[in-house]
């Protein structure tokens, strides 16, 4: 079961491309990026650690059941509706980037709000499966995604064209202290974790996250990553002229004897693959949200067929990213990106303090009341 | 089963999303900017279209060429659709070629253009054409086997393998624009009837251009700064030539601080004797070995003083000294300052391992 967490440790450690992570953590790489990205290492594994140990105490228990159980629902409701409506942002957000993306590259003749369709029908349809389904999706797409990811490193950190030198330089300025904007860009690396929130509904009962330690080290890997290659093959300065920072730099190395020698089309295909997940996982995470609004509801993980609610509240989510694309151009998408990032940080904050003061509590009081209670959310 | 059908029948409004068959479309293979000398429209554009045909044999290369005048590139290009009767595409473009004189004339203002097009290659070669890009265009060599291919495998180091040839990417020209103590550097192609000849360099700063170096001089460039193998050393001795293959050549930069900074290169070259007059190797190898290498020393020295008096930076010194030193933009001014002053120091350490398959 440990491997299905760690899918969604992968691919939002991934995502972060599709939402100018890297524009802004190069927007200020002279000013406190690089202490920005040695601070949310030390942050997103205290986030991601606390968390993931606390949620023990509620086995089989996503956060609406948690919040439901501990607080009266007037309390409850708005939390989890305002967690559901994290997600969908971010939902909505990336099948935005993607479309213009794409638009940019692939094909800029076509209308983008046809591909928007493509996107939005087909995260509507993934995302209104059951859990199960979603989680086994994951499993298959990631196991798709995974050797272009390494192609793609290989490729970057082998290239010749790789300035170690500007690298360095950019490494040089550590001192600086970083932007409130910049520590919150730097730990989404890290937020993959909080699928568990929904998803740990799934588990069974004596479920441990194990190799814990693996978090700050993909964490890391991914931060760096993300953040150094583009200045090595762009240079300290010419960097920052790139919106589309990743694509460029895909689109910076060569396969000389592959079949087609661009690897930016790899790159494409790769984040079509996990924009696509993306937009399933907070799809999906979204709905189970709403629905877990009223305090009655009880959640059903493996239901098939899904019920009409289901389909509903993602064709609502559908059209919200529709409109979304109606209204927003790159720059408007760039400033809601950067509130949403830090939105999203203070939540996963606040969730770390509910779910761990929750845990203690639960802790403290043994047995006296828990055990009744906690058997009612499982079936 | 309703659902699927109707998902199904769904997607036929996908089709034709706005593509252009490919028989519709007229493949660039080189393009060429030039300066025209007339202020109102500085830009002349060329474009090596490519004749698409069903032979693929040498020669069987087709081309056609169209230019225009215009004030900016993206105006040209967009005005040269109207000459031709197919869509322009610049997917495949991977060679641009710039003409001297633009380069002297100052940094055009829309060089942007390139970087900007979203169908244009990141990794696609840039070179400069000496007199003009133009005439570079117009040569049809005759061992292309299809439209544009000859440059492509003299850059790309998948035909020839020259010391002498350079490659530039269009994201490494654009980096070392933009970049601190780091300047662009272009191979410069001349056309010759019916092939062309690219074995110099040109030495940008972040205006216009300032060196062309000697074939000589590239060949040094591109050993220690491109890692060039297949390449040579070579040195007279008395009357005889003494010529060494190059199979292994490496160096590393050592910056120093002070105010007057040395620069230190150590270079380690390895390779077999290739040509020299008989018995000079068993006579004394290792007195052979440090006398080209003290040669090669010299050479280098002497190119690495004339690149500091153009006032150019391609190897990137500046860059290296900030990156050793962690330095900021008042570490870059001191450094600006002080370059003109450096001094440089190469070491190379020569390794002889044979006479080839003599004695």
């Amino acid at each position: 079961m440990n491997r299905y967490f760690y899918y969604h440790v992968l691919y939002v450690g991934m995502i972060n491309v599709m939402l100018f992570v890297p524009h802004i953590l190069i927007k200020e790489r002279f000013d406190g990026s690089v202490a920005g990205i040695l601070a949310s290492i030390l942050i997103g594994t205290f986030l991601s650690i606390v968390t993931i140990v606390s949620m023990r105490r509620f086995p089989r228990m996503g956060l609406p059941e948690i919040l439901h159980r501990h607080f009266a629902p007037y309390v409850a409701s708005p939390l989890v509706a305002l967690a559901g409506l994290s997600w969908l942002v971010g939902a909505v957000l990336v099948i935005f980037s993607l479309t213009q993306t794409m638009g940019a590259f692939l094909n800029p003749e076509m209308n983008e709000y046809l591909f928007m369709a493509l996107m939005v029908f087909a995260a509507m349809f993934a995302g209104s499966r059951s859990s199960r389904t979603v989680q086994f999706a994951c499993e298959i797409l990631v196991l798709l995604s995974l050797p272009l990811v390494a192609l793609i490193m290989f490729k970057a950190v082998s290239n010749r064209q790789l300035n170690w030198d500007a690298i360095r330089v950019v490494a040089g300025h550590f001192r600086d202290l970083p932007s409130i904007k910049v520590i919150a860009a730097a730990t989404f690396f890290f937020s993959g974790y909080m699928s568990l929130m929904l998803f740990n509904r799934l588990n069974p009962p004596d479920f441990k996250v194990r190799h814990l330690w693996t978090l700050p080290l993909l964490g890391t890997l991914f931060s760096l990553f993300t953040f150094f290659i583009p200045i090595g093959f762009h240079g300290t300065v010419a960097v920052e002229e790139y919106i589309y920072l990743w694509s460029v730099t895909a689109d910076s190395m060569v396969m000389k004897f592959g079949f087609i020698q661009r690897v930016f089309f790899i790159f494409l295909v790769l984040y079509s693959i996990l924009s696509l997940m993306f937009a399933m996982n907070t799809f999906h995470s979204a709905m189970e949200f709403f629905k877990a609004c009223s305090p009655r509801y009880k959640p059903q993980p493996e239901q098939v067929p899904v019920p009409k609610i289901n389909w509903i509240l993602c064709a609502c989510f559908g059209l919200v990213a529709f409109l979304y694309g109606i209204w927003a151009n790159d720059e408007k998408n760039q400033r809601v990106t950067e509130i949403w990032l830090v939105c999203r940080f203070s939540l996963e904050i606040v969730t770390m303090l509910v779910v761990a003061s929750l845990a203690v509590a639960a802790g403290r009081k043994p047995r006296a009341s828990s055990p009744a209670r906690a058997a009612s959310p499982g079936e | 089963m309703r659902r699927i059908l109707i998902a199904l029948s769904l997607c036929l409004l996908l089709s034709g999303c706005g593509m252009k068959d490919i028989d519709k479309r007229f493949y660039v293979v080189t393009t060429g900017i030039d300066w025209s000398g007339n202020p109102q429209k500085p830009y002349r554009i060329s474009v090596r279209l490519a004749i698409t045909s069903a032979k693929v044999e040498s020669g069987s290369s087709k081309t056609q060429i169209v230019t225009i005048d215009a004030p900016s590139i993206a105006e040209g290009v967009r005005h040269l659709k109207s000459f031709v009767d197919k869509e322009l595409e610049f997917g495949h473009c991977r060679v641009f070629i710039l003409g001297k004189e633009l380069l002297q004339n100052g940094p055009p203002g829309s060089m942007s253009w390139f970087a900007r097009r979203r169908d244009i290659q990141l990794v696609s070669y840039f070179a400069v054409g000496d007199p003009d890009a133009l005439s570079v265009l117009k040569v049809q060599p005759q061992s292309e086997r299809y439209p544009g291919n000859a440059l492509f495998l003299t850059f790309g180091k998948e035909g020839t393998e020259s010391p002498y040839i350079t490659t530039t990417y269009l994201f490494d020209m654009v980096r070392r624009h933009f970049e601190m103590g780091l300047d662009p550097v272009l191979p410069v192609i001349r056309p010759k009837e019916k092939t062309y000849e690219v074995d110099r360099v040109l030495l940008m700063d972040k205006k216009k251009s300032r060196l062309i170096l000697t074939p000589e001089e590239t060949q040094l460039y591109n050993m220690t700064a491109n890692k060039a193998t297949k390449s040579e050393m070579k040195m007279s001795r008395g009357a005889d030539r003494v010529v060494l293959t190059v199979n292994y050549v490496r160096s590393k930069i050592d910056v120093g601080q002070g105010d007057i900074p040395l620069v230190t290169m150590k270079v380690k070259i390895r390779g077999f004797l290739e040509e020299s007059p008989p018995d000079l190797l068993e006579k004394d190898w290792h007195g052979l070995e440090r006398e080209l290498g003290k040669h090669f020393s010299g050479q280098v020295e002497e190119l690495l003083y004339k690149i500091r008096d153009a006032g150019v930076d391609p190897y990137g010194f500046g860059l290296h000294y900030l990156a050793s030193y962690f330095g900021g933009k008042k570490d870059y001014e001191r450094w600006v300052e002080a370059y003109s002053k450096v001094r440089f120091k190469v070491v190379t350490e020569v390794k002889i391992t044979g006479a080839g398959v003599v004695r």
